[in-house]
């Protein structure tokens, strides 16, 4: 029975590690690639004003807020960058970990 | 993401269908000794962990790439959206706005490619590891 539930523990561990190595992989590339090109939305104004059309605004001060907009954006894709390359870290050493634990008791079973 | 919602979902359908097949299997199987039960259960167990790995990231692979090259054909064929860019006086915006549409769809075709580059070996060794335990 022990070893039953041994068995499911070390599936069930390196299959989450292995969807945490996938998800972490792909999330990594998306902020790298938030960061090199990113998605601004800037529309000026602010909540209190009716003019929330940025039609408003001279051109130096749209730029400047444009700029802090994406100095923003950009900051935030690369937390969220190290975030998801610290779970695909972690995932791949879960998963290493768990899946020789796996193949080392088959070649003991197998002898 | 609509790619990791529809992972999510199947995932969500096969696990339960995979559990309850291995409590189906392991109620209703009869071995003769212990060594025996212990190398069925290991394998039903592997089996279904291997098969479950092979049909989400050939799922995963199949729908990335059909989406990358959809979004990659609206990056390089945009279309002109009347209301927003040829009414809109203000030039800065319509600017602004497409600029975001590119970015963006750059960004969803890097993610896309990206999950095809990982989920493809992986259902190729998960394949290979269903042959060699045959």
């Amino acid at each position: 029975m022990a070893k039953n539930i041994r068995i499911i523990y070390l599936y069930v561990v390196s299959f989450i590690a292995l969807v945490m190595i996938v998800m972490g992989f792909i999330f990594t590339v998306n902020a790298i690639a938030s960061y090199c090109c990113p998605v601004v939305y800037y529309y000026g104004g602010n909540y209190y004003s009716d003019k929330d059309d940025y039609s408003y605004y001279s051109d130096t001060r749209y730029y400047e807020e444009l700029a802090r907009e994406t100095r923003n954006e950009k900051r935030e894709s690369l937390r969220e960058g190290i975030s998801y390359f610290a779970t695909l870290t972690v995932g791949t050493c879960l998963f290493t970990y768990h899946w020789k634990k796996i193949q080392n008791e088959r070649k003991e079973e197998a002898k | 993401m609509a790619i990791f919602s529809i992972i999510f979902i199947i995932l969500a359908i096969i696990i339960p269908i995979g559990i309850i097949a291995l409590i189906v299997h392991l109620i209703g199987k009869k071995n003769s000794n212990n060594g025996e039960k212990k190398d069925n259960f290991e394998k039903v167990i592997r089996t279904i962990y291997t098969y479950i790995l092979v049909l989400a990231f050939l799922i995963a692979s199949v729908a990335s790439f059909i989406s990358a090259v959809d979004t990659m054909a609206d990056y390089l064929l945009p279309e002109e959206e009347y209301n927003s860019y040829n009414e809109d006086n203000d030039y800065r915006r319509v600017a602004l706005n497409k600029q975001n549409d590119r970015n963006e769809m750059v960004v969803n075709m890097i993610t896309n490619f990206a999950t095809v580059v990982i989920c493809v070996p992986m259902f190729v060794y998960h394949m290979n590891l269903t042959k060699k335990d045959k």
